[in-house]
């Protein structure tokens, strides 16, 4: 049975102002201390931002392939535009480093480069997908050259890894970057993730009532007067646009698009007009949340985003699972 | 206008639009240009490899991973490392060398290697078998199993260890001292990087030191090298306190709100990183990018460099932190 919707909605709004208040309370510094307390805040909340934003995208990339493929279980990444946005951060990191040996472009901020880069990646995998996808334009055909393509960017990615072992550091900023992690993005970065998160999220939103329609299947949805291939393209745009910006400003964080989704859909529904807004603020909230476990955990250096947000989202998502077994895994 | 053909110019436009901003967004601004504005730890003994007695009669070392190798006339030796590299052009005659570590080539003083091929010891075994070396030098982080592969392929390794700074590095040079047959040379060799060490700083007194960090810098990363890395060790010789000590050990992550509670008065980063580091407005307000602060900047090879290139840094990192006098 569903929950009132102003019910959810006023709980989710709470549970990411306890989020916030966490996020910027828990810290390795002192706020007691006058002289950092500003800086010190203003570091978290950054970090925060960083942190919603990326839940946020992963979240609402989740509801939008979810609802395309007709599949709960379906996962941003599945369209390969992750893999191919986290193999374009890499490859910036890798070509700055060993090709220019400087670490840094002229008209570029140093730490937009990898942000940069997942953008370009993400794109460049949008686009051999549509190329593919050209010649045979259904859901089976996307689904495969996603996984296909996807696989062959994370072969490229391990490729990439091996020669990142060539220097100390860089092997470390590469295993982070896949780790996933939003300690040290700041306000360019931010800004660079937020009209993408915005307008993806917007845009995605729009497409509510035809995916709503999809849920039928495809062909009732066709005789229902949904343009199913529009819907199609439209959908893998904002998918790959907002997984995109979640890379740039996390790196590699799992589970949140395939776990808040599900979570939320057994309280909201499954009307995406419902759920595409409930998904940003809780996707934004869980991985705030997971961004403070990794601050709380003990260890000379704090734990990966991408790690904490596994452990949880993992064993969460199975617990979803089992407790609706009952249920058949369709919409 | 049909619907179809406007609902694909709303989201083409939106699409635009939000590449657009973020594009923007990233060329916003750029970083603006900086400019980067001892007693020596206590020496106690040099670091000196001992051989053990073998029953034969002969002599062996032992290594990192507790195999003890014979000390033998050697006369093809392959370095699979780049701390090695400098020490067997200092210590053995180039007929003796068969290769150079694969980074040899990539290295600052790359020229010095010209001439002899470059070998992989973990990724290109075979390139390595094939030069017939009789003895190859390495340094495992602690995984030896590669170094056993090598050996059951017949070849005489001899794994150097971990390089963590100076002692290590001084025992590396006595171990390839007795290995190339000089083993006063390299007793020379390690007492004179020694002692130009301890020259670096000796006229900074204790408590003139000033606040050091190394800060490396890699995207949107921070690392760190303190107590037990050749970090500690070349800020220590260049006569800075490394402020990081205390808290942290090896290689540390740093976020902004860490680096702000260490706020030394001296950061070493690599070269062109200090416009990064001060440029973001809440790191701005660390004491080593205001007036009194000093951002030093050097090369990243030499930077990482555990061995011989220590010395260099060092000098380089205290002309940078206690700058001379200017002639009156």
């Amino acid at each position: 049975m569903l929950a009132p919707l102003g019910l959810v909605y006023t709980g989710l709004v709470g549970a990411a102002l306890v989020a916030c208040a966490l996020s910027l309370w828990v810290g390795r510094g002192n706020l007691a201390d006058d002289s950092l307390r500003d800086v010190l805040l203003r570091l978290r909340s950054q970090r925060l931002v960083a942190a919603f934003l990326a839940g946020a995208a992963l979240a609402v990339a989740g509801v939008l392939v979810q609802g395309l493929f007709r599949n709960p279980l379906a996962s941003p990444s599945i369209i390969g535009t992750s893999a191919g946005a986290s193999l374009g951060g890499k490859l910036a990191l890798l070509a700055t480093q060993l090709v220019l040996s400087t670490g840094s472009v002229p008209w570029l901020s140093p730490e937009l480069l990898l942000p940069a880069g997942c953008i370009l990646g993400a794109l460049g995998a949008l686009g051999l997908l549509f190329l593919v996808t050209r010649v045979k334009d259904d859901l089976v055909v996307l689904l495969l050259t996603g996984f296909l393509l996807s696989s062959l960017f994370i072969s490229l990615e391990g490729f990439v890894t091996s020669l990142a072992q060539e220097r100390w550091e860089l092997s470390r900023a590469v295993l982070s970057f896949a780790l996933g992690d939003v300690s040290g993005v700041g306000l360019r970065q931010i800004a660079l993730a937020v009209p993408l998160v915005v307008i993806g999220t917007a845009l995605g939103w729009t497409w509510s009532a035809p995916l709503d329609l999809m849920l039928t299947g495809e062909e009732e949805a066709r005789s229902l007067g949904a343009e199913v291939d529009v819907l199609r393209r439209w959908v893998v745009v904002w998918t790959a646009i907002l997984t995109a910006a979640a890379v740039a400003i996390g790196g590699n964080v799992g589970f949140v698009g395939l776990v808040v989704p599900h979570a939320l859909r057994r309280v909201v529904g499954v009307t995406h007009q419902r759920l595409i807004p409930a998904a940003a603020i809780g996707g934004g909230t869980f991985v705030v949340l997971c961004d403070v476990v990794c601050r709380v955990l003990p260890g000379r250096s704090e734990v990966p985003l991408g790690v904490i947000t596994g452990l949880i989202g993992a064993p969460t998502f199975l617990w979803l699972l089992l407790k609706h077994r009952r249920e058949s895994y369709s919409f | 206008m049909g619907p179809r053909r406007a609902t694909h110019w709303v989201n083409a436009c939106a699409a635009l639009l939000a590449v657009g901003l973020s594009t923007y967004a990233a060329l916003w601004s750029t970083p603006r240009a900086l400019t980067a504005g001892a007693t020596a730890p206590g020496w106690g003994e040099l670091s000196s490899a001992i051989p053990i007695d073998l029953p034969d009669g002969g002599r062996a070392l032992t290594d990192a991973t507790g195999a003890s190798i014979r000390l033998a006339p050697y006369h093809r030796i392959a370095s699979g490392s780049l701390l090695a590299d400098p020490l067997l052009l200092s210590l053995c005659s180039p007929g003796d060398i068969a290769a150079f570590s694969g980074r040899a080539p990539l290295s600052r003083d790359a020229y010095r290697y010209a001439g002899k091929p470059s070998v992989n010891p973990t990724r290109r075994v075979e390139h390595l078998i094939e030069l017939q070396p009789d003895l190859v030098l390495v340094n495992s982080l602690g995984e030896h199993a590669w170094v056993e592969r090598l050996r059951d392929a017949g070849l005489v390794v001899f794994d150097l260890g971990p390089m963590w700074g100076v002692e290590t590095f001084l025992h590396s040079v006595s171990v390839i001292g007795w290995l190339v047959g000089r083993p006063e040379a390299a007793r020379e060799l390690a007492f004179h990087f020694k002692a130009r060490l301890a020259a670096i700083a000796r006229d900074v007194p204790p408590a003139a030191r000033r606040g050091g960090l190394y800060v490396g810098i890699h995207g949107s990363q921070m690392y760190g090298g303190t107590r037990g890395s050749s970090f500690n060790d070349v800020l220590s010789y260049a006569g800075l306190l490394d402020v990081a000590a205390k808290d942290y050990r090896g290689w540390p992550t740093y976020t902004p709100e860490a680096l702000l509670t260490l706020d030394p008065e001296v950061i070493v980063t690599q070269t062109g990183m200090a416009s990064q580091l001060c440029s973001r407005s809440e790191l701005g307000r660390l004491r080593a990018c205001g007036a009194r602060g000093d951002v030093i900047e050097l090369d990243p090879q030499l930077l990482s460099d555990a061995g011989l290139g220590m010395l260099d840094a060092a000098e380089l990192i205290h002309l940078g932190a206690y700058p001379p006098e200017p002639a009156p």
